[in-house]
């Protein structure tokens, strides 16, 4: 069966796409497996050189030195898996703790606000080498188990949980905040047929509403001097540079920092949107295709305070 | 807290021989039924569902979990089993291990290590390696 991509999602992006038949046609290629070497438990040299020994064959990734991809379909069975010195995940869901590696070095007091499953969380406790702390915070209890499970398996000591719907997260004051927001995942739908059934235009109102809010709260939570990342896996606009636009609108202390990630092809934000203007600074927030670089699509903004 | 936290380093130290000093920067808390988790040492006023991980359970005895001996196993220098291919893939799948003649090893909580990695941990007595490997971890391997 062909894969249907909904008639109104081709109009809309077909508007700030730079090639829109290469888009809609990766949309219907499968996404290529990736791995993250987990530094907590073991190392690149350790696991490619037993990778090799077991004839699993990895692909390295320019822009990050712990990411492979390999079509190996038994990753999953491999004693590396097991013991937890890999952990499967998407290639751009790698890049929100990247954006702050160096911050990481000496934050104390981190905030993944939205955080379950918990890919983000285990490799910022990798990137902080298991010290200092994370505060893991997700509204879904049956994810947080997702979570913990993950942070057994990783053996990620730095980190306490929170169920709290982030809205009401008590006031508290972090170095940095990941907002890795619930969003239309737009992004992670290549060639399962999906789009079409999931896909609707009311669906992005109502993430765009509470992405707002939440947005806002993480901000709140931030300490001056800090930096956040505000990250979805989808391509709306509304649930992107809108978002962060809000931000700007309601607090002056809001700033965006320029990304860039040697190696990794990526397009700069959107400055207006169905005839409304953002401020100039919104295109320093990031979109990363599917078609540039064979990955899930995926949007980054920077932000300090 | 601080009796059973010096009761706990002096466990891992006294019967696996690592070093207390592994243990600072964590902080240790005590829940309910003798658990202990080993984390981070601020964690600010919130309400948590958990911090950091399970690092023993305390009833008569203190046992070490599997989470514990995977991270601080390789600092480890006594009481130690090292697995053969075989007897990994069968501890890995769950299953109870024979080990003969064993003389460097005393009888109890032991730590399973194969191919420079600590799988977890094991109760050893008159031979046989009991499974303590959790039935969520357990896993059929291909590669290893
Ligand atoms: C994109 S997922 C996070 C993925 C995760 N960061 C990772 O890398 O594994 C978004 C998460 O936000 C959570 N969420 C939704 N609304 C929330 C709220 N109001 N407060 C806190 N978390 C919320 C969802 O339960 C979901 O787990």
């Amino acid at each position: 069966m062909a894969f249907l991509i909904p008639e109104q999602f081709k109009e809309r992006y077909s508007r700030i796409v730079d090639e829109p038949e290469k888009f809609f046609e990766i949309m219907d290629e499968h996404l290529p497996k990736s791995f993250r070497v987990n530094t907590i438990k073991s190392s690149v040299t350790e696991v490619i050189s037993r990778f090799d020994d077991y004839g699993i064959g990895t692909k390295s990734v320019p822009w990050y030195s712990d990411a492979f991809i390999s079509e190996n379909p038994d990753i999953g069975a491999t004693l590396e898996h097991f013991h937890g010195g890999i952990y499967l995940q998407e290639l751009v869901s790698m890049l929100p703790p990247l954006l702050v590696r160096k911050e990481l070095q000496k934050a104390t007091y981190v905030l993944d606000a939205c955080a379950a499953p918990g890919s983000k969380t285990t490799q910022l406790a990798a990137l902080m080498e298991n010290k200092n702390t994370i505060i893991a915070n997700d509204l879904s209890y049956s994810r947080i188990r997702a979570l913990r499970f993950n942070l057994e398996k990783t053996g990620v000591l730095n980190t306490a949980i929170t169920n709290y719907d982030l809205r009401h997260f008590p006031n508290l004051q972090f170095d940095i905040v990941l907002l890795d927001a619930p969003c239309s995942a737009e992004g992670t739908v290549r060639k399962n047929n999906e789009l079409s059934k999931i896909w609707s235009f009311k669906q992005i109102n109502t993430h765009s509403n509470i992405q707002k809010q939440l947005i806002v709260k993480a901000f709140q939570l931030l300490r001056p001097g800090g930096s956040m990342i505000y990250s979805t896996c989808t391509f709306a606009p509304e649930e992107n540079e809108c978002v962060v636009n809000h931000l700007f609108d309601k607090f002056e202390d809001a700033k965006l920092e320029k990304i860039t990630i040697d190696g990794l092809k990526i397009s700069n934000g959107i400055t207006s949107w169905n005839g409304t203007d953002f401020d100039p600074e919104i295109e320093k927030t990031v979109r990363i295709w599917p078609h540039h670089n064979n990955t899930g699509g995926f949007f980054l903004a920077k932000v300090t305070k | 807290m601080t009796s059973e936290k010096q009761n706990i380093l002096d466990y891992f130290e006294g019967r696996f021989g690592i070093n207390k000093s592994y243990f600072e920067g964590f902080g240790f808390y005590l829940a309910s039924k003798g658990r202990v988790f080993l984390g981070p040492t601020s964690i600010g006023n919130l309400k948590f569902v958990s911090v950091g991980l399970l690092v023993v359970r305390i009833s008569r005895v203190i046992k070490p979990t599997t989470n514990i001996l995977q991270i601080f196993g390789k600092y480890a220098n006594q009481n130690i089993i090292m697995l053969t291919k075989k007897q990994a893939e069968d501890y890995v799948f769950g299953m109870d291990l024979k080990i003969d003649d064993y003389a460097s090893v005393t009888d109890g909580y032991v730590i399973l290590k194969y191919a420079n990695s600590s799988l977890g941990c094991g109760f050893l007595k008159n031979n046989v390696v009991k499974n303590m490997l959790p039935k969520a971890k357990r896993l059929e391997l291909k590669f290893i």
